[in-house]
């Protein structure tokens, strides 16, 4: 091989048939399936795995591009707080 | 120019295997015999490698021969993407790239020593599943009554028939067969596979019991063998997903909190109560 290119796709645990298999079944088919999960992921998995208390960086680029203003997470996680009283 | 990495070894990098055989089982099951370049591959029953073909993708398979089995190993391949139809196209000879063994949760081996067996498979979930029983066979003292139930759409599915003809004819394994759509030259069960667990109960009490199958299974058979009265603790799942990476970074696998490529693929169901996602 004489020559080669680095190629890059996108890819997300929010996009449609993140967790697809190939017999065609989708694990997490509904937005809010892939929703929860994201919050999950960031806010109690990923934390439970290798410590810290969040996994997020807080970039601030998913409150940005977020039209319906829902990605939010520290308004997600502060009203799982003080509504439902989780930790 | 960077500096390789001197840390680690590299986690995405794959190791060659060459084709030894291939051989088309039905319409789009093929069987490959597989040879390391570099000593033979390590690994448990229900461990599975990521197949990689230069230039398309790689694809995470998992190994279908008993690590009894020293000097090659075996993949069934399933022509349904990009990745496995190249991996069709591959000649005698050709290499691919594999990484692994991937899997901490494999077939507990040692647990089940001593144990009566029950192995319930739905179509391609046979392959997973045959690496184990083979081994079982290899190592037959160790291992208690074995019981293998199989579910295939239809005849013209049936992949490993002269090895699945060979356990129905042998004395140690108790092999069953079921066909969902039934047709002249079939002469055995039809049904789903479910219809068979009502007939082996004296062999499901105290035993370990194996599922592997398409997703839709699992509900079922599992709601049959809860009616049976099998303890959660004693069901093993084997929950195959798209493992993309293979190594826990990528999520693709994620079932809640749990990795299949790194926490599976095989799971206690007693193990699952908390994770909705995974049946």
């Amino acid at each position: 091989m004489k020559s080669g290119s680095r190629e890059r796709a996108w890819d997300g645990c929010l996009l449609d048939g993140f967790a697809k298999v190939a017999g065609g079944h989708d694990f997490r088919k509904n937005r809010a399936d892939r929703f929860r999960h994201r919050l999950y992921r960031k806010g109690k998995y990923v934390p439970a795995k290798i410590g810290g208390e969040i996994a997020c960086v807080g970039c601030g680029r998913c409150i940005d591009a977020c039209l319906p203003d829902i990605a939010n997470p520290v308004n997600v996680y502060n009203r799982l707080v003080d509504d439902l009283g989780l930790e | 120019m960077s500096k390789p990495s001197t840390i680690e070894k590299d986690i995405y990098l794959p190791q060659l295997a060459a084709i030894e055989k291939r051989r088309l089982m039905n319409a789009t099951e093929m069987y490959l015999r597989l040879k390391m370049d570099e000593g033979p591959l390590d690994y448990v029953p229900g461990q599975f490698v990521e197949v990689s073909v230069p230039g398309v993708g790689e694809s995470p398979i998992t190994v279908s021969s008993s690590p009894t089995q020293k000097e090659y190993f075996e993949l069934v391949v399933r022509r349904i993407g990009n990745v496995t139809i190249a991996i069709h196209r591959l000649r005698i000879g050709d290499k691919v790239g594999i990484r692994g063994p991937y899997g901490n949760g494999a077939y507990p081996v040692e647990e089940a020593k001593g144990r009566n067996l029950v192995f319930i498979c739905g179509g391609i979930g046979l392959v997973p599943q045959r690496s184990f029983v083979n081994y079982v066979l290899d190592n037959r003292d160790d291992y208690g009554e074995i019981t293998v139930l199989l579910g295939t759409k239809c005849m013209a599915q049936r992949f490993f028939q002269s090895e699945l003809d060979g356990w129905s004819h042998r004395e140690d394994i108790h092999f069953m067969e079921t066909v969902d759509e039934a047709d002249d030259c079939w002469q055995g069960n039809v049904g789903v596979v479910t219809t068979l667990i009502p007939k082996i109960e004296r062999e499901l009490t105290s035993a370990l019991v194996f599922i592997c199958g398409p997703p839709v299974m699992y509900k079922f058979v599992l709601l049959a063998l809860n009616e049976a009265k099998v303890p959660r603790e004693n069901i093993f799942l084997n929950l195959e997903r798209k493992m993309k990476c293979g190594v826990g970074k990528c999520g693709h696998c994620q079932i809640n909190n749990l990795y299949v490529c790194i926490d599976g693929p095989v799971f206690r169901y007693s193990d699952l109560a908390v994770a909705p996602e995974a049946i």
